[in-house]
């Protein structure tokens, strides 16, 4: 037997589920949330009349480069918001980020959305600016310990010119992150000695280059090469700088010595060895698993992190990477040193409970540097389930459970460079984790790297960008035609076109708005 | 017998028909095929809130737009006019990233569009069927990648260190290649993926239109003596004319459009130069710039530009006696 079904029956039909999904989507959310609806036995009154405590404001914290890409393992998450929920009754989620530009294309998405939420997150807070809010109030209301926890010089690159604080710092001057990474087992096998000079840089590369023909020098990208070596040739290294002949700030690229700084890294190119993909997003974790990588100027972490795990998984004991602190060129030391800057921990305008972030982070820093307890619950989940002190004065301790999938990942962190330059962390075997042992080790110590010249000052990037809507454009000149040279696609005899070229593109605006911002915190 | 009625039908008195019998008339056919309007109220509805009510952002290319405060702030962010289109104009890379789009888009279709015409017509001429089945499959296989699996195994390839190429390269005596570092490569990197991953998927609607030629037409130009390579020509050619034609302008309608995601997926600054294009650099403005009023005029430009490529294309195919759109 067929059946037919009939204009009228199906018309029926389709109103029916049309009827009902609209039906079910203008739901209230309460299947969602189970502990709203009503428990056996309890009464429809007020929640404020039957819960003791309010309910607990709800705060949502980005959070990019999560270490096991998936995030936390659920239980332990829970465990986390369980201790501060009992602590300050503060609800705390994480966002995690996707990996690489994916991640900023998100956030900047986030950070505007109607319906996702997002309160903190981290960024240059000058660029951010009309999208975050002040939080000089906040802080004196609820963050005594948060203003505690930072230098004075970190606060100062939080505020603009009117004193408005519009974050707290993230990370901090930065002199141990850009190493000139070698070898050693290779330096062993050769019988040479650790580099302390360039001079000494280029003989080492020039002996592997012989030993080992597909060795190659790899770096992170030309940024990452200036900030290890361009201050052995430069008196600033990578900074801008005031031209004494017009008091003008003008770019790390003007300075006297920078051509030279080209010259030799042209020839390093010329000579064949670069890794030839280098300057081209290359990929760093590949390329160390090729160990054909003899020396490495670059971000420390694809070392103290990515080889770390690499040597690990491969079984590697024998090959290493080591560098000395403190290489120098003609002109001093070869490395630059990172400013802070306005690198900043930011609340959203769109933030609905501003005072609870506040109170979760006065809560997370309460008792540093002495005891980093509340922080590395933040960082590393509860104590003595996930974690347990070794040794509490030193700030010492060690991880209970470090597997991907089964730990706590982080996602809760709403800090990064203080405090965790006061702890130091074992994995579960007792072995100090290598990449906390080099923040601990060198992250204090500044004494081995050029300071830029403007390295307190916060420049409002948005103000700039407003007067100077070619600012990108002019940004990403520079960079695409350094590579070029770099990599000999432009002969260095175009020198003085590039100058010209740049000049046409605003270098005369550039240097007169950057010296503005200047001035107001180094007065002529 | 009955006598046949040989009578014009009578003339009703209100014909033609009033305004008001034009709208009793559209009531009438509202009512009878109501079924099928109900039908199409989803596709419409659909059309409506995805593609036509977005339309309405355009304005935040003429403000100095706040995302912050959302549909809101269409009508309360600042005006300014056409000074984000000016600011577009005066850029330094205004005349490369036009140059660049146009100039990978025109590559593209100068070996992309007759790719797939001539695998069909080659294909056409197959006359084993698994075989033929076999090579449709696998050129077509390409297209249900993602780009961002087609950008990896094109990494891989032309890598210094391994890559497939260099391997080919090294084994002629030569120096491995950084491809992807060199502008004079670059474009035909992108060219040569396009045409790998879409020649197949293009293809497939040929074979279609083919299918519908009479095949009567090929037995007479046999026993006219003509040749395969002649039947082609002058018959299989001829028969999907008008598939080209009307593929031929959505190609140019769409020739602002030079591949995105390849090309951020691939490029580096060493070849912007040669690989900027206007789709890059709102990216890089727009959403990692947050100039989102910058990068919407600069997207509406677009916009209106493959517009007026579009209207052209179709005048150009009317004027050769093809259909054309409308």
């Amino acid at each position: 037997m067929t059946s037919k079904v009939s204009r009228r029956n199906f018309l029926k039909t389709s109103m029916v589920f049309v009827g009902g999904a609209a039906l079910s989507a203008c739901q209230p959310t309460a299947t969602a949330a189970p502990s709203a609806a009503p428990k056996p036995g309890a009464t429809t009154a007020p929640a404020a009349t039957t819960v003791p405590v309010g309910p607990a404001p709800k705060v949502t914290i980005w959070f990019p480069a999560a270490p096991c890409g998936d995030g936390s393992n659920a239980e332990r998450l829970a465990a986390v918001k369980k201790v501060i929920q009992d602590a300050i009754n503060v609800d705390v989620n994480g966002v995690i980020a996707p990996p690489g530009t994916a991640g900023t294309e998100k956030l900047n998405l986030m950070i505007t959305s109607k319906t996702e939420d997002l309160d903190v997150f981290e960024g240059d807070w000058s660029q951010y600016k009309d999208l975050i809010i002040p939080l000089n109030d906040l802080l004196d209301k609820y963050g005594q310990n948060v203003l505690k926890a930072f230098p004075k010089d970190l606060w100062g690159t939080m505020k603009d010119s009117t004193g408005k604080i519009y974050g707290w710092p993230r990370g901090f001057t930065y002199n141990h992150t850009n190493k000139i990474w070698f070898r050693t087992d290779w330096l062993n096998e050769l019988k040479l000695k650790m580099p302390e000079t360039i001079d000494e840089t280029e003989k080492v590369i020039a002996e592997f280059k012989k030993a080992k023909p597909d060795s190659v020098v790899l770096t992170s990208n030309h940024t990452d090469l200036m900030r290890c070596t361009l201050g052995g040739f430069t008196e600033f290294g990578y900074s801008s700088w005031v031209d004494p002949k017009d008091k003008m700030l003008k770019p790390y690229f003007l300075q006297p010595g920078y051509e030279d700084w080209l010259a030799k890294m042209v020839d390093w190119w010329n000579k064949g060895w670069f890794q030839k993909e280098t300057f081209a997003n290359v990929d760093i974790r590949a390329q160390l698993k090729t160990l054909n990588v003899g020396v490495y100027p670059g971000w420390y972490s694809r070392i103290t992190l990515w080889w770390e795990q690499i040597r690990a998984d491969g079984n590697l004991t024998k090959e290493d990477y080591g560098f000395f602190n403190g290489v120098k060129g003609p002109k001093g030391f070869a490395q630059s040193v990172i400013p802070s800057g306005n690198s900043a921990y930011m609340i959203t305008r769109k933030c609905k409970n501003p005072e609870a972030v506040i109170k979760y982070l006065d809560w997370v820093l309460t008792g540093v540097p002495k005891d980093n307890t509340n922080s590395i619950v933040s960082a590393y989940g509860v104590e003595n389930t996930d974690w347990k002190w070794i040794d509490k004065s030193k700030g010492v301790f060690q991880h209970l459970i470090s597997e991907c999938g089964k730990r706590y990942d982080g996602q809760l962190l709403l800090h990064k460079g203080y405090p965790e330059v006061y702890w130091l962390a074992a994995d579960a075997s007792g072995k100090i984790n290598r990449h906390q042992e080099h923040i601990y080790k060198y992250s204090l110590d500044f004494s081995t790297g050029k300071m830029p010249v403007d390295f307190d000052v916060p420049y409002d990037v948005a103000a700039i960008r407003k007067q100077f809507p070619g600012l990108n454009d002019f940004n990403t000149l520079i960079d695409q035609e350094l590579v070029k040279f770099l990599t000999g696609q432009r002969p260095l005899t175009q020198w003085a076109d590039f100058i010209k070229q740049v000049q046409g593109a605003g270098l005369d605006q550039w240097s007169q708005l950057y010296t503005e911002q200047f001035r107001k915190y180094h007065p002529a | 017998m009955d006598q046949i009625d040989l009578s014009l039908p009578k003339i009703s008195p209100s014909f033609p028909p009033k305004k008001s019998g034009q709208f009793l008339e559209t009531l009438r056919g509202l009512k009878r095929d109501r079924f099928y309007y109900l039908l199409i109220i989803l596709p419409l509805l659909y059309f409506l809130v995805f593609r036509y009510l977005p339309m309405l952002g355009v304005v935040i290319a003429f403000q100095d737009y706040d995302p912050f405060l959302g549909i809101e702030g269409f009508w309360t962010s600042p005006w300014v006019g056409f000074t984000h289109f000016t600011n577009f104009i005066k850029s330094i890379f205004f005349w490369r990233i036009i140059g660049n789009t146009l100039i990978i888009s025109g590559l593209k279709l100068l070996f992309g569009f007759p790719a797939p015409i001539i695998l069909a017509l080659l294909l056409n001429e197959v006359r084993s069927t698994l075989f033929k089945r076999a090579v449709q499959n696998i050129s077509y296989l390409p297209h249900f990648l993602s780009m961002v699996v087609v950008a990896g195994l094109v990494r891989s390839m032309l890598t210094v260190q391994g890559g497939l190429f260099n391997q080919i390269v090294r084994l002629f005596g030569g120096d491995p290649i950084a491809f992807l570092t060199y502008p004079e490569y670059f474009r035909g990197i992108l060219v040569g993926t396009t045409l790998w991953q879409e020649i197949g998927w293009g293809a497939i609607l040929y074979l279609a239109a083919m299918s519908t030629i009479n095949i009567e037409l090929y037995e007479a130009a046999a026993m006219d003596g003509a040749n395969k390579f002649q039947q082609a020509l002058n018959i299989t050619l001829p028969g999907i004319a008008y598939v080209i034609a009307i593929q031929l302008i959505f190609s140019i309608g769409g020739l602002l459009n030079a591949g995105f995601e390849q090309i951020l997926l691939l490029y580096s600054p060493g070849v912007y130069g040669v690989a900027d294009i206007i789709d890059t650099y709102v990216y890089r403005n727009g959403l990692l710039g947050r100039q989102y009023s910058f990068a919407a005029a600069v997207g509406l430009f677009k916009s209106l530009i493959a517009l007026l490529l579009m209207v052209g294309a179709n005048r150009v195919a009317k004027w050769v006696g093809q259909p054309g759109l409308w």
